[in-house]
């Protein structure tokens, strides 16, 4: 269906034409303000105004393996100010989607993504504890561990970590909703679930 | 019914934990002003920047549970504190009622016989007090102006971008207007609707230390008392970042980062007790005590 109305163009252009984000895509003039907008410029390999190109040229592996969209910040200055109203901050989180189910995905962001969406998928709720046992399991970092040791103390001490999770009446909901791959943390489960919840189970 | 009809309050997941400092006083401020907010039962977590990392529906799916949940316990406006949550359950809510088809689908993966089927108004509480209680009655609610208080507001991302109705994205003044209006002062500081970096905090740390780091120091130079904020993920990096900060950068900040209905609370003349500050990773006491607390 796609192929017909973008008959010249390349197959990963017309993926991203087909993404909420990415659905004015061809609109841009490579006037850079995105580019000149973003905080995180310097943290970038090729920066915003670069990967719409590459994107119109149909360049998927540079665009997808590349580290840049898993350092944007989500903050929005782009789209805001972009004179052809490209969503580049949605179309960002879209590339994300497209680099994981895809296979590219490699940055640590990738793995924190799946973690919280891994948390949610079991609880409906966020449990920090457990995000952050899954994710540095995922990335196996024990330096950066070591280094949020001192503030996850802090938090604990301020009361700003729970130690039990919070959950939505049936987390079942949440599976059968399919918002993120079913995945147990084993540890996690062994240690943090609430006794009432755990016999609830077939 | 009640003659002011109840908000829906979606605290959201970081106000039932990291921030109960803004959960108390949120509550605390509405319930002063005699708005009541009641919490929709059976919330879920609205996705923030994650919900759609394997599927594109599923980033709307987990909003439009909440907006279900809400219509199904007759509310028709959600209070949504979290500048994160807001953004996504407004986007979602825009989203289903611009778009019968998108909103068919979503309501075919929701459980437990729940739907979308009406407008829902999703607002964060700051606009709201702004646009519909008024400048002029939060003015009439201080009983103990905050005279002498230079506050920087951040105002941070997804309060007002995307561009929305309520404030500019690029100057924003809501957080300004209600400084003035509880009789402390506003500095201005070009920081002040900069990004924290806080989506990357544990990922990429070094990035939302330095982000952070040049909107504390800006802040710092415009020789404020406190940061004034209305996000727990803003708060996080600004608050729980600042020892980071200091440490990268080799300098002392000490600058508390206060929720703006925290302030309000004081203003309000309500017990600090019942606001939270000892939960603050950057104690505010000594910028409390010159005011009299």
């Amino acid at each position: 269906m796609a192929s017909n109305t973008h008959g010249v163009l390349n197959p990963f252009t017309i993926e991203v034409l087909e993404t909420q984000g990415g659905q004015l895509v061809l609109q841009c003039y490579q006037c850079g303000t995105c580019s000149g907008s973003c905080p995180v410029i310097d943290e970038m390999e090729y920066g915003p105004r670069r990967i719409l190109y590459m994107i119109q040229m149909g360049m998927e592996q540079a665009v997808l393996s590349s580290k840049d969209i898993w350092r944007c910040v989500s903050c929005y200055s782009c789209a805001n100010r972009c004179p052809r109203g490209i969503e580049i901050t949605d179309l960002m989180a879209d590339l994300r989607r497209l680099a994981t189910v895809k296979g590219y995905a490699r940055d640590k962001e990738a793995e924190f993504g799946q973690a919280f969406a891994e948390t949610i998928a079991a609880h409906g709720r966020l449990f920090e504890p457990e995000l952050l046992m899954r994710y540095y399991l995922r990335v196996l970092d024990v330096k950066s561990l070591v280094e949020m040791v001192p503030l996850g103390l802090k938090m604990l001490a301020k009361g700003k970590l729970p130690f039990l999770p919070e959950r939505i009446d049936d987390p079942e909901d949440m599976k059968a909703m399919e918002v993120a791959p079913s995945t147990r943390l084993r540890v996690a489960t062994v240690f943090l679930r609430r006794p009432e919840k755990e016999s609830a189970e077939p | 019914m009640n003659e002011v009809q109840a908000y829906g309050y979606y605290p959201g997941c970081s106000l039932a934990s990291s921030a109960k400092e803004y959960d108390l006083s949120v509550r605390a401020v509405f319930a002063h002003l005699g708005l009541p907010l009641v919490e929709i039962e059976d919330w879920n977590c609205c996705g923030a920047v994650h919900g759609d990392v394997n599927d594109a529906e599923a980033g709307l799916v987990l909003p439009a549970r909440n907006l279900a949940l809400a219509e199904s316990q007759g509310f028709s406006v959600v209070i949504a504190p979290c500048s994160g949550c807001y953004r996504n359950l407004r986007r979602a809510s825009k989203r289903l009622d611009a778009d019968r088809t998108v909103r068919e689908k979503v309501n075919a993966r929701l459980k437990g016989g729940l739907n979308v089927t009406s407008h829902i108004e999703v607002m964060h509480p700051l606009y709201l007090l702004l646009r519909d209680y008024g400048l002029d009655r939060i003015a009439a609610a201080v009983s103990n102006p905050l005279d002498g208080l230079r506050v920087a507001s951040y105002y941070g991302c997804m309060l007002t971008r995307p561009r929305d109705v309520f404030d500019s994205p690029e100057r924003p003044a809501g957080l300004d207007d209600l400084v003035r209006v509880l009789g402390a002062q506003p500095v201005d500081y070009p920081m002040r609707a900069k990004c924290c970096g806080g989506a990357l905090a544990i990922s990429h740390s070094d990035v939302t230390v330095h982000l952070t780091g040049d909107i504390l120091k800006s802040a710092r130079q415009a020789e404020a008392d406190i940061v004034m904020l209305a996000c727990p993920m803003c708060h996080t990096a600004l608050d729980g970042y600042q020892e980071k900060v200091e440490r990268a950068q080799h300098e002392h900040l000490g600058l508390p980062v206060l929720y703006f209905t925290q302030v309000m609370g004081l203003a309000f003349g309500l017990d600090p007790r019942q606001l939270g500050f000892e939960r603050h990773m950057v104690s505010p006491r000594p910028q409390l005590a010159k005011l009299g607390f």
